[in-house]
């Protein structure tokens, strides 16, 4: 029940980040919370480069963060969705496939950022999304089976 | 505790360099910190022999302090760089946000949030020095770092305990 509470509040905490950077293309332009627009951008700043031609454009507007940022936290918020549901415990080859994805997602920067002229914005939204999807089933499925204790050498 | 916050302000003084090079965020992007947190939950179980694994409180203690030391280096960066060029991305960027929110129409916020903009534009550009600004800067960093650093932490705990201290 516990473990619920905490993914669930890191779910809605997931969801507010999102929202975050994404919401304001959304509204209309005269909404009071398009004020907020400059304090935003210099927030998510810290965490993207916000290179305008590798963020998604909607309604004229971007999103305050690059495509696979935006893959990387829509990830994070299904992977705490799918374990608040409790199915990682059938999931017992997921950190295959992290490092799987984790290979695949570097790969996609390398490829994207130094071989590829033009910055392929849906393989970096999948990409991210996968990467991060399974980075947090398999965070979730560890601190699970640690049982959120110190345990040394414990065989398994 | 010495070896923990050793590495963690080492990684976070690293993660707060590479941060101001435009190039190594641009690849790096969200996952500098996290990496420079995983980095440092490794020099610690090197520091400490792989002895025992680590848990879940000293990878988030780890992380945290990371994501602090970070935030702290990243703001002093910032402001040096502030104080010595009386300029940075604000006041850059200053005439297109302000055109920008003028044409949204939104009435005394959008105005207010103009001015505070430009208050802290003219501070910087007279003085090299905005107290609203760094103020700002330093809480939404602290905010921030923290949290990566955290996520970090976690992510580095499984990899590790997972590789090292699991026999299947």
């Amino acid at each position: 029940m516990k473990n619920k509470l905490i993914v669930g509040l890191l779910l809605f905490v997931s969801a507010v980040w999102i929202a975050g950077f994404s919401l304001l293309p959304f509204l209309p332009k005269d909404n009071s919370f398009q004020a907020f627009y400059p304090f935003l951008k210099v927030s998510y700043a810290r965490v993207c480069h916000q290179k305008p031609d590798e963020c998604f454009r909607i309604n004229d507007s971007y999103f305050l963060v690059c495509a696979r940022c935006t893959g990387i936290y829509i990830g994070a918020f299904f992977g705490f969705l799918f374990s608040l549901f409790s199915f990682t415990k059938y999931f017992r080859a997921i950190y295959k496939y992290f490092v799987v994805f984790s290979i695949i997602m570097f790969g996609d920067v390398l490829i994207n950022n130094f071989l590829l002229s033009s910055y392929n914005k849906t393989s970096a939204l999948f990409t991210g999304y996968l990467f991060s999807f399974f980075a947090v089933n398999f965070v979730i499925f560890e601190i699970k089976r640690n049982n959120f204790f110190h345990s040394a050498q414990r065989d398994i | 505790m010495k070896n923990k916050l050793s590495t963690a302000v080492v990684c976070g003084f690293g993660a707060a360099v590479l941060g101001t090079i435009p190039g190594v965020k641009t690849v790096g992007c969200c996952l500098l910190l996290p990496a420079a947190t995983i980095l440092s939950l490794y020099f610690y179980l090197r520091i400490t022999s792989f002895t025992e694994s680590i848990s879940v409180k000293t990878a988030m203690f780890i992380g945290l302090t990371t994501g602090l030391s970070s935030a702290f280096f990243s703001v002093i960066f910032e402001v040096l760089s502030t104080y010595i060029f009386h300029s940075n991305d604000l006041v850059v960027s200053l005439t297109q946000v302000e055109i920008l929110l003028n044409s949204y129409n939104l009435g005394d916020l959008g105005k207010e949030t103009v001015n505070i903009l430009s208050k802290m534009s003219d501070d910087i550009i007279a003085n090299g020095f905005s107290s609203t600004y760094t103020v700002f800067l330093l809480f939404n960093n602290i905010l921030v770092d923290s949290a990566f650093g955290i996520i970090g932490g976690l992510i580095g705990m499984s990899i590790f305990n997972k590789k090292y201290f699991t026999r299947l």
